[in-house]
């Protein structure tokens, strides 16, 4: 199948977005009425108290889980109108995700895991190309190298190989430094950043982390499941974490 | 790829669905070698006349072989005669084959199953057995022996026929088996000629000569080739049948078992690994490619396991030839030829097996969704899903209703009843065995419980929690432990019941039966008593068992009066052993499922048309009457009731024993499985207690100790569910044979049922826990 594209300046858009989740005696609403864009060649952070819907809204964007009512559009796509299968091709042609951890195939190395979606494709992946992929994220020489003998910091960097390899639309990160260090917390934000500026990849990451979420375009914070608050200007620049630090603990108060 | 990197990273758990693939594929691969090795041959006997002109062959009306229906022998000479006469044929020979044994030294000789070892002395020409020494036998009271016997030329012996013994001159000794009589003598033994043999002229070609016999002998079948083992001897083809109904029972517990050895291994893979599929849906994988990855495994598996069965099956093929052979179930001339054909479609059976296996876990695979990778996936799974609830119910309602019915219903309905029930309780326990293991687990475990030391509080909560695992290693046992013991004990019980039920009938009576002889002559019939005389007839295009008594009224059983297409007071054509027809009214038919009774005619009739008949015994015979004749021993009821179920209880147990083998060896497949999957799950538990300061011995001890108890537990299920059943059986029994019938537990092979399964399950553990152990250590 395949899926034109057309130039939209919006890479996923949500209108009136809403997903409930059990239908029992208390079914907990984990987005409500949102409506969000996130532009195309942007970086942006989502924000949030824990339960405020942040995985949710990622989930539902990156089309692993189906909104109740609202729409999903990615690339100009209507999400909510594919089937499973179509729905499956099209995030494996559009989209790429990380997790916070658990991103990998045990059983496959590193190389094999970045292929994993161009072979699911039916694509026979040109060796150069996952060289590539790998040596874009400082991992030239561990291709070989199955996870269980990479730190976990190499190991998100190769998720982020895989989520690249297939030049998505758009990335979706949860967390992704979350259970990383420093510094490796800084080389997968690094290449985040760079998947932006570098190759024009629209980046949407969950983050708890001011100093994480620094590094984005703009800032989403999320409360109850809908937006509470934005944050633009500029990446990276002086004083800005502690920015967004202030205003995350002001809405904390609210 | 994928699929055969997620083979290479868990090759452990796939380690049980290989093995029981392996063992699935070997024994199919050994019985299909076996099987085509066993196909009839063309008698060596006939073996020399290159086309054999018969009779049309009649399928048996019990489906076991077939007969041809003999030409009666004015109108085989006949043909013979013209048969002769076509070109590049040197001889057309009638050949006749009754009864005919030679006494030496007061014994029988030769095989003592062979009622047809006698022919007139021209069919030693189809055998091309030459004559070693003396002349043809050619008048009455001169034979051709087989040199084998060690008899001299000139020697005067008895020789036996369906009309008793004879006295009797060797004339000729022959270099092949048989006794040759002139043809005078053959053709007053056997009126009727089933085959004609053909003997061609140098260099002739068989093929050419079939086709002008064909025209000179319409309505005959010409046979050239292998065509001609359509003749074996009827012995032979039973010595089959019996052979393949084991071959058949094993192949099909080898592929049922397979089946659900790979259903329940692939259906615990796909519950150990949903964050792993999740993680693929995520990267873009399609449920039907995730159904895909699955099947691939169990192709690579079914694949690897198939070319392993087929060379271990393959090298077994002849030993278990032999085996067959040495049980009786197989021609002493069969010879296991290797053959690539059946060992490739018994590869082929293994990898659909592994598909079949797999099909479901598949399906339950690719609805995995992508948002399973961010669950935490190790969660126990539900040990009861709803499938399995339904299955088990199901079992446990049936087996009650029948055990219920084993206690209502009519005797001889109450046998079946009770096995039924059996194998449906012991269905229904395997089934809930997560139900009913941790209440009984805590029953059994309670005095312990304020016991001193961790041991007994670790077995019990371990074996308490992980009710999957427990239940996993239970099933197997309690399925196994209930099949030994419900057949054991049943055939234990038969082989007791049947023998003195007939005992209790004959009380007091002496019965003849034959010594080292296929039957008992005229001979001992004449001394009176109640004696059967076995033929065959043929009718309507089958070979009909026909059986002459003494009173017989012409009775058909209702099977055969269905086959043939005929009510009481009808008539029917039918041609007898000596190829002369003769109508018969239909004056009564009797309900199926009785010993013997075919087709009763009277007596008299069958040894008018079958002069070489012979009684299988004489029932109430005067034992001063018979002293002195060759071939003929009386017993009392008890032994003759014993003998009479002898063959049959030998084989009975021979099954039984060889199925609880292969279940036996099933369930520590399944045991082992279970083990080296739930090692994975075990190794945070095994970090926990080495931090709390448990030594690697009490480490090893605990799982010895929780094995064994959960071993114990199922064995005792197993006995549970299959005792009662056994009892109604013997109950039922006891009012079908008429004698008290106490139910037989065969506990020697009980024992070793549980033996075997406990010694593999705590190696196992042992074995897996150590490796656990070792991992946690570095
Ligand atoms: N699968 C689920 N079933 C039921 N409730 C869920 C499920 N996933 C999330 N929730 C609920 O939805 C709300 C939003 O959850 P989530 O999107 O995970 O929040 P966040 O990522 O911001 O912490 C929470 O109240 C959470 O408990
Ligand atoms: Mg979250």
């Amino acid at each position: 199948m395949t899926i034109t594209h057309s130039p939209v300046a919006e890479a996923v858009g949500l209108v009136g977005a809403r997903k409930v989740y059990g239908t029992g005696a208390q079914p907990v609403t984990a987005l409500d009425d949102l409506t969000l864009a996130f532009p195309t060649g942007t970086f942006t952070a989502v924000m949030g108290p824990s339960g405020s819907g942040k995985s949710t809204l990622l989930q539902c964007a990156a089309g692993l889980d189906r909104l109740t009512a609202g729409t999903v559009r990615v690339g100009g796509v209507d999400l909510g109108g594919l089937s499973e299968h179509r729905r499956t091709v099209l995030r494996r042609e559009r989209i790429g995700f990380v997790f916070q951890a658990f991103n990998l195939v045990a059983s496959l190395t590193a190389a094999q895991n970045v292929e994993l979606p161009l072979r699911l494709a039916g694509r026979r992946p040109a060796a150069a190309a996952v060289r590539a992929a790998l040596a874009e994220v400082g991992l030239a020489d561990r291709a070989a190298h199955r996870p269980s003998e990479l730190s976990g910091g190499q190991q998100q960097r190769v998720a982020i190989a895989r989520a690249l390899v297939t030049r998505p639309d758009v990335v979706f990160a949860d967390e992704p430094t979350g259970a990383l260090d420093t510094a490796a917390s800084r080389e997968v934000l690094g290449l985040l950043r760079t998947a932006v500026d570098g190759h024009g990849r629209t980046v949407v990451m969950v983050t708890h982390d001011p100093v994480a979420a620094s590094y984005a375009d703009e800032v989403v914070f999320l409360r109850d499941g809908q937006v509470a608050d934005r944050l633009g200007g500029a990446a990276r620049v002086p004083g800005r974490a502690e920015q967004i630090a202030g205003l995350m603990a002001r809405m904390e108060q609210r | 790829m994928i699929a055969l990197a997620a083979v290479r990273g868990r090759a452990a758990s796939l380690a049980g669905t290989f093995a029981g693939l392996t063992l699935g594929v070997a024994l199919i691969a050994m019985t299909l070698l076996v099987h085509v090795s066993a196909m009839p041959r063309t008698p060596q006997r006939l073996a020399a006349a290159p086309v054999l002109v018969h009779g049309p062959v009649a399928p048996d009306a019990a489906g076991v072989g077939s007969g041809v229906r003999p030409w009666a022998g004015p109108d085989a000479v006949a043909l013979a005669q013209r048969l002769a006469g076509l070109p590049e044929v040197a001889a057309a020979v009638p050949d006749r084959s009754f009864y005919a044994q030679l006494v030496v030294d007061g014994a029988p000789v030769g095989d003592p199953a062979d009622a047809a070892a006698g022919h007139g002395w021209s069919s030693a020409a189809l055998g091309a057995y030459p004559l070693v020494g003396g002349v043809a036998p050619d008048a009455d009271g001169e034979v051709a022996a087989d040199a084998a016997t060690g008899l001299a030329v000139g020697a005067r012996t008895t020789l036996l026929t369906a009309r008793g013994p004879a006295e009797v001159t060797v004339t000729g000794l022959v270099g092949g088996p048989g006794v040759y009589l002139s043809e005078d003598a053959a053709a007053r033994l056997s009126p009727g000629v089933p085959v004609i043999g053909l003997l061609l002229r140098p260099g002739a070609d068989p093929a050419a000569v079939a086709v002008a016999a064909r025209e000179a002998a319409p309505g005959a079948v010409v046979a050239t080739g292998e065509q001609r083992a359509a003749l074996e001897p009827v012995q032979q083809a039973k010595t089959r049948w019996l052979g393949t109904q084991l071959l058949i029972a094993m192949a099909s517990l080898a592929v049922f078992v397979t089946v659900f050895v790979v259903a329940s291994t692939f259906a615990l893979n796909v519950a150990q690994r949903r964050r792993e599929l999740g993680l693929l849906r995520t990267v873009g994988a399609t449920p039907r490619q995730i159904r895909r990855i699955v099947l691939g495994e169990a192709l690579l598996v079914g694949a690897a396991g198939g070319i392993a069965g087929a060379l271990l099956g393959t090298a077994a093929a002849g030993p278990a030839g032999r085996l067959l052979v040495r049980w009786g179930l197989a021609d002493p001339g069969l010879e296991v030829r290797l053959q690539l054909l059946p060992v490739l479609a018994a590869v082929a059976v293994g990898v659909g097996v592994a598909l079949v296996g797999a099909y479901a876990a598949g399906r339950r695979a690719a609805k995995v969704p992508p948002m399973a990778a961010l669950r935490d996936a190790a969660v126990e799974a539900r040990a009861m899903g709803p499938g399995r609830w339904l299955l088990g119910g199901g079992a446990f309602v049936l087996g009650g209703f029948l055990a219920a019915r084993t206690a209502t219903a009519a005797a001889d309905e109450r046998v079946n009843a009770a096995l039924f029930a059996a194998m449906a309780l012991t269905a229904a326990a395997a089934l809930l065995a997560p139900v009913l293991l941790p209440p009984l687990v805590r029953l059994v475990s309670w005095p312990l419980r304020a016991a001193r030391g961790a041991g007994p509080m670790l077995v019990r909560a371990e074996s308490l929690t992980a009710a999957r695992r427990t239940a996993a290693t239970a099933a197997p046992v309690i399925a196994t432990v209930g099949f030994a013991v419900l057949l054991s004990g049943m055939v234990s019980t038969m082989r007791e019941a049947y023998p003195a039920g007939q005992a209790a009938k004959l009380a007091g009576i002496t019965v003849a039966v034959p010594d080292r002889t296929p039957g008992l002559t005229d001979a001992a019939l004449a001394a009176g008593g109640r004696a059967v005389l076995p033929s065959r007839v043929y009718a309507e295009g089958l070979s009909i068992a026909a059986f002459g008594t003494a009173t017989g009224p012409v009775s058909v059983a209702a099977g055969v009066a269905d086959a043939l297409g005929v009510r009481i007071g009808d008539t029917v054509t039918v041609v007898f052993a000596d190829g002369l027809t003769e109508r018969l009214t239909i004056a009564r038919v009797t309900p199926d499922g009785q010993v013997d009774d075919d087709l009763i005619l009277p007596r008299d009739l069958v040894r008018r048309h079958d002069p070489s008949a012979l009684a299988a015994a004489v029932v109430g015979v005067d034992a001063a009457a018979l002293a002195g004749l060759p071939g003929v021993e009386v017993l009392d009821a008890k032994a003759y009731a014993d003998r009479e179920s002898g063959e049959d209880s030998r084989l009975l147990w021979l099954f039984a024993t060889v199925l609880i083998a292969l279940s036996v060896g099933y369930t520590g497949i399944a045991v082992v499985n279970t083990m080296a999957m739930s090692a994975e799950g075990r190794r945070p538990d095994l970090a926990v207690l080495r931090g709390a300061g448990t030594t690697p011995r009490q480490a090893l001890r605990h799982a010895a100790a929780e094995v064994l108890l959960v071993v114990a537990l199922g064995a005792g299920l197993g006995l549970a569910v299959t005792v009662l059943p056994l009892l109604g059986m013997a109950a039922g029994l006891e009012e079908e044979v008429g004698v008290p019938v106490a139910l037989r537990l065969h506990w020697p092979v009980t024992a070793a049922t549980v033996l075997a399964t406990a010694v593999v399950a705590v190696v196992a553990s042992l074995t897996v826990t150590r490796r656990a152990w070792r991992h946690q250590a570095r």
